[in-house]
């Protein structure tokens, strides 16, 4: 049932416990309504993100899925969404659903644990260990490393958006995947605090960590043989277990 | 009148990212119908950005995620227009998840289908949309303008406008091309600023930021200006105008104005001001704004300049206004010709956001109408742009709408002309609430919409109301019954008869009271 509950989340970043109080109907006029539109009370949020963490307690417009036979009123189920509107109100889609039942144990742990809107939290963390992982098995090398050199590198062209090249250059200790030596390598980091580039990893001097390396393209092959522009291209020494 | 409204809506009063640089379109068939946008994330994730909507002339606003691409921040950058009729609704993005320019047309601004991607190019910066409407051959056709800064083109000459003569309906790329602008030499590119302003007798006006000389980050920039006569269909396009110095086509209105591009002020960059707008009663008359270092190389200020031609772009005045430390100038010339210039303004400890009007270019003293005055070091920038690259005024008729962005610390001293929240807050303790009411949520930076309308002119001084005292908002559950749909819903489908909505009992503070944080301006 985990990886059942694990698939609703991956394609769904909001689920509640809800009732449904009204079908055909909704709690705002942004959607259409048809017979598959019904009101439900959020009983319970067992993952959202921070914004709606508080949701408890609100109704919401719930356009339900065809695939699936229509709730009655009354009926709770663990419903599994996606936004389509925010007004005054909610309006969401649902992308799957489970019997109350299913969700209980986790709901009730968080809730002895004092997690709002954490149900899932278990799962959640699970799945992010699973794709880092997925992420460091994709990646060109992995290298435990110290950051011992940065310079500013490029560009040829300049806009807001411009990424900021810099180099940095890391004395590899430990190579855990990949074809490459221990040593010297140098990496390609976008210094940019642009809204574009913000959440790229910026290398800082004397920087220790994992460093999960991605091979440059085109003429940034010029400037470095490796980049690293996911947030998770930098990670903690511990996290080389992630991969093991 | 002027009525200033926090664009956030209730149901994500728990939020408190940073939703910088706004734009906005305004259905000029039925301006109670409204599309405006900013870095606002989609709240629930997936694969598309939202977009703001209002259907009752901005006094209201709610989220459709619509927009192809949805980064950490949503889409990036973005911009906004309907059509003169039709009302269609176009925009150009940098998508969020590619970064890719895309130009991108929905029949139904209010529908929380996709929107059609008609044009899809990499390399491109800054598209900023203009559409209108012409009948031709018997049908009306929708011009589109969509200024970018591609750096596709050849020979650095960067400063392009994607142009299509009948968008409306066609399937991608629905008529669109690019026409590069800069017929001049650059360092290697133009500036990020394109700039279009449409005349409905056919008149088109770009204005681009050239980057004549110099080395980044310190430029020497020239604000050049083309011109079509023919809605940018002439043969070639945008060559009406020829420098009358350079011989050049696009005539200068300013030369050698030093930027350092991506300069601070504040917590803000700066860079790429650029501003312009045609007189609807006259499309000989056409304005520029730009901000640049009049102190050179040494100086520290960012000046806005403000010039007209009366001559079609060809000779352009001096300065008629300069104001020190701002960014963001936006031009907009309603229907009587009266033109009006929205600013924000740093002050040290401030971002003032500024509206001002003029009929004679300034030849009288005028008095700015503050619309937002709040702290700049609040909240911490997440990013660049804090506030935005850019924000947005257009006329309909005598109106004036526009959007801005700043710190949303729910203070009436912030907001001397009034302001309208949706979303949850505590006007007496300064806090934001989340959903429940409870939940304190940090400051952040908001979108914020103002309708100005001068069928009511502003005699008196503006006399700030007190706070409007009231303890936080209860919201609970909400109590109140389900929207009917009518005949539909009463159809045999359904298992049980659908309640008409009860009355609406929130508790202490009903919904109508969330909105009565608006002053008006006294009279």
């Amino acid at each position: 049932m985990s990886d059942e509950i694990k698939a609703l989340i991956a394609k769904s970043s909001f689920s509640f416990v809800g009732t449904v109080l009204h079908l055909g109907a909704a709690t705002t006029t942004d959607v259409p309504i048809d017979d598959h539109t019904a009101v439900v009370h959020v009983d319970h949020v067992l993952h959202a993100p921070e914004a709606f963490s508080q949701f408890e307690g609100q109704q919401v417009t719930l356009q339900l899925s065809r695939d699936v036979d229509l709730p009655t009123v009354g009926q709770a189920f663990a419903f599994f969404v996606e936004g389509l509107s925010f007004g005054e109100s909610v309006a969401v889609a649902e992308v799957g659903r489970l019997p109350v039942e299913t969700v209980e144990p986790h709901a009730t742990a968080a809730m002895e644990a004092g997690a709002t809107a954490g149900a899932f939290n278990g799962l959640i963390g699970e799945m992010q260990h699973d794709e880092l992982r997925s992420h460091m098995q994709q990646a060109d090398a992995v290298v435990l490393g110290k950051v011992v050199g940065i310079e500013k590198v490029g560009p040829s062209a300049h806009s807001e958006h411009d990424p900021d090249w810099w180099r940095a250059t890391l004395e590899v200790h430990h190579v855990e995947r990949g074809d490459l030596q221990a040593g010297k390598v140098q990496v390609l980091f976008a210094n940019s605090t642009d809204v574009r580039w913000r959440r790229a990893p910026k290398a800082r001097a004397s920087q220790s960590g994992v460093w999960v390396l991605h091979r440059t393209e085109g003429d940034l092959r010029d400037l470095a043989p490796f980049q690293i522009l996911d947030p998770k291209d930098v990670q903690p020494t511990q996290q080389l277990d992630t991969i093991r | 009148m002027l009525n200033i409204v926090n664009m956030i809506p209730a149901s994500l009063s728990g939020e408190s990212s940073q939703d910088s640089e706004p734009n906005l379109a305004v259905n000029p068939e039925n301006t109670n119908d409204m599309v405006g946008t900013a870095f606002t994330p989609a709240p629930l994730g997936g694969s598309n950005a939202p977009i703001y909507v209002s259907t009752d002339g901005g006094s209201t606003w709610s989220l459709r995620t619509v927009v192809p691409g949805n980064g950490f921040v949503g889409t990036g950058d973005i911009t906004v227009a309907f059509a003169t009729t039709g009302g269609t609704l176009y925009a150009g993005t940098l998508n969020g998840s590619t970064g890719h320019l895309q130009i991108l047309r929905t029949s139904s601004f209010s529908s929380t289908s996709t929107m059609s991607v008609l044009v899809d190019r990499a390399n491109e910066d800054q598209p900023w949309v203009v559409a209108g409407s012409v009948v031709a051959s018997g049908a009306s056709r929708d011009r589109v303008y969509v200024g970018n800064n591609d750096f596709n083109q050849s020979g650095g000459k960067t400063a392009t406008v994607d142009v299509s003569q009948d968008a409306a309906t066609a399937p991608a790329p629905a008529g669109f091309s690019p026409i590069q602008l800069e017929k001049g030499a650059t360092t290697g590119q133009d500036g990020p600023p394109v700039r279009t302003a449409l005349h409905s007798d056919g008149t088109v006006y770009c204005a681009f930021q050239r980057w004549a000389s110099g080395t980044f980050p310190n430029l020497n920039t020239d604000i050049v200006v083309t011109r079509d006569d023919n809605w940018g269909a002439s043969s070639p396009p945008f060559s009406a105008l020829v420098d009358s110095g350079s011989s050049v086509v696009g005539q200068r209105v300013a030369t050698n104005r030093f930027i350092r591009f991506n300069a601070t002020m504040g917590q803000e960059r700066l860079g790429s001001d650029l501003t312009i707008a045609v007189d609807p009663t006259n499309s000989s008359t056409v304005w520029v704004g730009w901000c640049d270092r009049v102190g050179g190389m040494s100086g520290t200020d960012w000046t806005v300049h403000v010039a007209r031609s009366t001559d079609r772009g060809q000779t352009w005045s001096a300065d008629l206004r300069t104001i020190t430390n701002i960014k963001n100038p936006a031009l907009a010339i309603n229907s009587t010709g009266l033109l009006g210039l929205l600013y924000q303004q740093f002050t040290g400890s401030t971002w003032d956001t500024k509206l001002e009007f003029t009929s004679n270019g300034w030849s009288s003293a005028v008095t700015p109408i503050i619309l937002h005055t709040a702290p700049s070091n609040t909240p911490t920038g997440a990013f660049l742009p804090y506030i935005g690259d850019y924000v947005r005024m257009l006329c309909v008729g005598t109106s004036f709408f526009g959007v801005f962005c700043g710190n949303n610390t729910p203070n009436m001293a912030n907001f001397p002309s009034g302001v309208t929240y949706q979303r949850s807050a505590d006007w007496t303790t300064h806090t934001l609430l989340s959903t429940d009411g409870v939940t304190v949520v940090q400051p952040s930076i908001d979108p914020f919409f103002f309708h100005w309308s001068e069928l009511i002119i502003p005699r008196g001084p503006i006399i700030a109301r007190g706070p409007i005292a009231r303890g936080p908002i209860s919201r609970g559950p909400i109590a109140r019954g389900p929207i009917a749909r009518g005949p539909i819903s009463r159809g045999p489908i359904l298992p049980q008869p659908i309640q008409p909505p009860s009355p609406i009992d929130p508790g202490p503070i009903a919904p109508s009271q969330t909105q009565s944080q608006v002053k008006d301006l006294d009279l």
